[in-house]
């Protein structure tokens, strides 16, 4: 469990604060959407949830853990995982294997246990059969996987991605996403920041952030019924979500739907 | 947009002597130059061609890639030929003359043993790069200097920087094609002018490649940092390159017998 009690946090020089007493529990194995506009504090929010950041006020507590106490800085790294959104600025090794091997590598573990973590991590992002290749030779969905290998490789127990699907094309945005599905099916929980809503719907909970403070914190579905909300909050409702709220308008209840699938089987049930 | 990208020199190939432990290599170097400098004679220059050439032969790097590397000081040997073997106006007996202009025998052969052990060296030395891939070489270095550390030398962390310069390389050199790119298709011109022009133009190529470059700086740091780096301390390796018993005999022996070669001829 992460427990982010009352967090407030501002950059160092800068005015106004980036968070302002932010509150909330994410469960182990559960799967949080974080959206909110530009500069709404999504990025702050992931750097304070790995100890990379510490709060000025208030506290976060991974697993028991308080990301204050430096003794346990590594620990509490090694167990929330962070992806960034661009690829290329943080795969450190030459090759493939070389880099996912960085983070075990850096908590000094032995050998042969490196190479089963490396070997599982690289199946678990399906880039298996690409150990030796050299990351700029990777396509960005394959180097965005192959970030998340190696966060896994340190076997944490939560991930926090900000937005990693932003810079990959379709095909490239679905691996990641069916990666991420896996991953959270084999228990470990996930923390997806987005700025699409489509996205946030494959998640039980979405957090919006406005301006450093939670606005909102629920289930996807309800967020995208409240338009007063999702226009306050500066988000646009994916298509198939504006075509249930329009088809419920026009008196067809289709539910919670986050796919076509779901809208032709509640209209059309099988 | 994918730029193929061959830095280095490293030829990509199974053989024994790309299998040979980097340090056994960087050893072989330099007991080879050292012993260079110690020879006297062509006997000497001849025998260690030999051992190039055989070297060379069994590490699989084509010949038209070992030579390459002796292009860049064609010059240096014509000028040490030329210096030692043409004489003006000479009172003594030479080999060809044209008019004043006079090739000298044992000049000849001085150019000759100078102008040889200077292929000699490049074309030695460069088959370390071309049969040791980058990584390797790093590692090998890291391994080198590790003693160091208890001087308090930042071996790891130097070590750790040479990997990460390796790795953005061609991501640099990628970033920078595609900014030329853009640039050209918004009518920047790069094959104009003379040279100042020229390198003008290149400002706005560079700037956002450097902006770029701190930004991922950042990003790298923030990785880096989430991926519990804290320098080398307490680090362990997915590979480590290990010395084995052939190793150690080939740059035991191979020293040995290049130093000896050294001193006797
Ligand atoms: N290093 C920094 N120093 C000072 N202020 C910063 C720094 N990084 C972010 N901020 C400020 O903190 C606030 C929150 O930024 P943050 O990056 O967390 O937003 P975000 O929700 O991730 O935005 P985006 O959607 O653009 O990624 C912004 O007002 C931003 O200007
Ligand atoms: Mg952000």
């Amino acid at each position: 469990m992460i427990a982010v009690e009352d967090v407030t946090y501002t950059y160092p020089g800068a005015g106004s604060p980036a968070l302002l007493g932010i509150s909330a529990v994410i469960e182990p194995g559960s799967w949080t959407a974080l959206v909110g506009a530009n500069g709404s504090g999504k990025s702050t929010l992931a750097r304070l949830l790995n100890g990379l950041l510490i709060s000025s006020e208030g506290r976060v507590v991974v697993d028991g853990m308080d990301t204050t106490d430096e003794d346990r800085a590594w620990d509490v790294r090694s167990r929330v995982g962070l992806v960034l959104q661009n690829p290329d600025n943080q795969i450190v090794g030459t090759v493939v294997e070389e880099d996912v091997a960085f983070g075990p590598e850096n908590l000094g573990v032995p050998r042969d246990e490196l190479r089963r973590r490396v070997d599982e991590a690289i199946a678990a992002v399906r880039l298996t059969g690409l150990e030796r290749r050299e990351p700029h030779l990777l396509s960005e969905g394959q180097k965005q996987r192959l970030a998340i290998a190696g966060a896994l490789a340190m076997r944490p127990a939560y991930l926090v991605l900000d937005e990693p699907t932003a810079m990959l094309d379709a095909d490239g945005r679905s691996d990641v996403l069916d990666v991420l599905r896996e991953l959270q099916a084999a228990g470990t929980a996930i923390i997806h920041i987005t700025h699409d809503l489509a996205e946030a719907l494959l998640a039980q909970r979405v957090i919006a952030l406005q301006r450093g403070t939670i606005a909102y914190d629920g289930s996807a579905t309800a967020l995208l019924a409240d338009d007063a909300l999702m226009n306050a909050l500066g988000l646009e409702a994916p298509p198939i979500a504006r075509l249930a709220s329009a088809l419920r308008g026009a008196g067809l209840d289709v539910g919670a739907a986050r796919t076509a699938e779901d809208v032709v089987e509640a209209l059309w049930p099988s | 947009m994918r730029v193929p990208v061959a830095f280095g020199q490293y030829v990509p190939v199974d053989s024994p002597v790309h299998a040979l432990d980097p340090r056994t290599k960087m050893g072989l170097v330099a007991a080879f130059t050292f012993s260079l400098f110690l020879m006297h004679g062509l006997i000497g220059l001849a025998l260690a061609g030999v051992l190039v050439a055989a070297t060379v032969r069994i590490s699989h790097v084509p010949w038209r890639i070992a030579l390459r590397g002796t292009k860049a000081v064609m010059l240096i040997l014509v000028i040490t030929l030329a210096a030692h073997a043409l004489r003006w106006n000479p009172a003594t007996v030479s080999l060809v003359r044209l008019g004043p202009l006079a090739i000298d025998g044992p000049g000849l052969l001085t150019g000759i043993f100078f102008s040889a052990r200077i292929v000699l060296l490049v074309v030695g030395t460069s088959l370390l790069t071309l049969t040791t891939s980058p990584v390797a070489l790093t590692d090998g270095l890291e391994r080198l200097m590790r003693p160091l550390e208890r001087l308090h030398f930042p071996a790891s962390e130097v070590a750790m920087m040479l990997t990460i310069a390796l790795r953005f390389i061609p991501t640099t050199a990628q970033e920078a094609e595609k900014i030329l790119v853009a640039q050209t298709a918004r009518g920047a011109r790069f094959d104009e002018g003379g040279p100042i022009r020229r390198a003008k133009a290149f400002g706005p190529v560079l700037v956002p490649l450097f902006v770029n470059l701190f930004r991922r700086a950042d990003d790298l740091a923030t990785a880096m940092e989430s991926r519990c780096y804290r320098g080398g301390v307490g680090r362990t390796r997915l590979h480590e390159s290990v010395m084995r018993t052939a190793d150690w005999a080939v740059l035991c022996l191979g020293s040995i017998a290049l130093i000896a070669l050294g001193l006797v001829l």
